[in-house]
């Protein structure tokens, strides 16, 4: 008789058994959830690297039409260091431009360094920064040159 | 009558790992509905974006390129561009209000090593309406080629390669509309001398096809030599352009227009680019948006879409 109870009661599982069972599969979907939302995150990152590096050459292609004499870094000079890297905490006061696509504002920062060997040449950077949803400043960074041939 | 009833399961015991089960599976089929409806939609999403590069990529060159090699106006059949237009020298824009613009681009193609331009070695005009070349690699039948000094330039196709004979020949009649019936007319006066240049011509029509599969607009470029228009890109449901002109000709551009009047003011073209998912979503509500001066669609629809601006300079605009 005692044989026989020790046996159902082995084959069996508990309910307290069920339960955590549950509870780790439960953990496991929530992980698989996570995992979509790095992947809508991820593409997300994607579509606003091309906007910011599309508006960045836009910037650049601006500066081929400009005047010689124009072609000059932004009015407010405490957007970048002499690194020259943006500063973000300057933003978005100290922005050269800014574009907002589907929500999403992009901050322009242009400088414009001469040449020292050659006069007649111009090194033109422009950074196109925009913040995520957690407050994180990313940016795509364009160098040019351009020469004063033309207008 | 013990060990009968220890071998089976009360109803309340059953009843329990019933709900507990349903619970569970319930948790997993709505985790799977939901992956999987994300994954349909983030593809699409990713394919859109893909699409939306696709198209932007030869755009750009091609603007970007419009022009040069071709020192003046080149003449072309009437036919070509509807409208009657017979000449064309970088860009031609056709506005639309409507539905999507139409651009045609053209200009001189020397970039590919397999495809170096070649000289003549004979003056032109020729009486068997054949060019003696220095060599004829990657010179093809059907082929839309320029002829220009420098100082004017002239569109024909290719008839026939002689590669023995070193002669590339542009005969007219049949489908060869580029080639005037009794030899060009338009050749400057005293025709081309030797050393003229002799290259492959990018002459493109972009628009965006929207009757072959109508759920499914689609960027096409058309190489304009007869053959059948290509897809660049899918899924683009809108293309306009606008133009920044120098109206004072003083080297910097002044005005935006969507519609130039006088094509050699046009020195910056904007592109403005709207790709959609390819299929409709469940739940998703958005309405075409309005590009330059095409005004926004009437009705929501359950596609998603990007948008972009971007302006290029033409390098080989103007004269």
């Amino acid at each position: 008789m005692a044989r026989h109870r020790l046996c159902v009661k082995n084959d069996g599982f508990s309910l307290i058994e069920v339960l955590v069972s549950l509870t780790i599969l439960a953990v496991g979907l929530l992980g698989l959830a996570l995992l979509q939302t790095t992947a809508i995150k991820g593409n997300e990152m994607a579509n606003k690297s091309t906007v910011a590096t599309e508006l960045a050459q836009d910037s650049l292609e601006q500066f081929r039409r400009v005047a010689w004499a124009n072609v000059l870094s932004q009015p407010n000079t405490t957007a970048f260091d002499t690194t020259p890297t943006p500063i973000y905490s300057s933003l978005p006061g100290a922005a050269g431009d800014n574009t907002t696509v589907r929500g999403t504002t992009y901050y322009r920062i242009w400088r414009v360094d001469p040449n020292v060997a050659t006069a007649t040449l111009k090194t033109i950077t422009v950074w196109c920064c925009w913040q995520d949803e957690r407050g994180g400043w990313h940016n795509v960074m364009l160098v040019a040159r351009r020469s004063s041939v033309g207008v | 009558m013990r060990t009968t009833r220890e071998a089976g399961f009360t109803l309340i015991e059953v009843m329990a790992a019933v709900a507990i089960f349903s619970i569970a599976m319930t948790a997993v089929y709505a985790t799977f509905t939901f992956q999987h409806q994300s994954f349909t939609t983030q593809s699409r999403v990713a394919s859109m974006q893909e699409n939306f590069r696709d198209a932007l990529v030869p755009l750009n060159r091609d603007i970007r390129l419009a022009g040069y090699g071709i020192p003046a106006p080149v003449t072309i059949p009437n036919t070509a561009i509807p409208g009657g237009v017979t000449s064309i020298r970088s860009l031609y824009p056709v506005d639309n209000t409507t539905g999507p613009d139409t651009l045609y681009i053209m200009y001189l193609y020397d970039m590919d090593s397999n495809q170096p331009p070649t000289t003549i070695t004979s003056p032109m005009p020729n009486p068997s309406a054949e060019f003696n070349v220095g060599q004829v690699t990657g010179f093809q039948v059907g082929d839309l080629c320029f002829i220009s000094d420098g100082a004017a330039a002239d569109m024909f196709q290719v008839t026939t390669v002689q590669s023995a004979s070193l002669k590339i020949q542009h005969n007219p009649g049949g489908s060869n509309d580029y080639n005037a019936a009794g030899g060009h007319t338009t050749f400057p006066p005293g025709g081309y001398d030797t050393g003229s240049t002799i290259a492959k011509a990018r002459f493109l029509r972009y628009y965006i096809d929207t009757t072959t599969d109508p759920a499914h607009p689609t960027l096409m470029v058309d190489r304009m030599g007869g053959a059948t228009p290509q897809p660049v890109a899918d899924d683009i449901e809108d293309m306009q352009f606008q133009y920044f002109l120098d109206t004072n000709f003083d080297g910097v551009p002044d005005t935006w227009s969507d519609n130039p009047g006088d094509l050699t003011q046009i020195r910056q073209v904007r592109i403005l680019l709207c790709a959609r998912t390819r299929f409709p979503e469940k739940g998703w509500q958005e309405v075409r948006p309005a590009l330059a001066n095409r005004p926004a669609g009437t009705g929501a629809d359950g596609y998603r879409r990007r948008v972009l601006a971007i302006t290029l300079d033409v390098r080989n605009a103007g004269i």
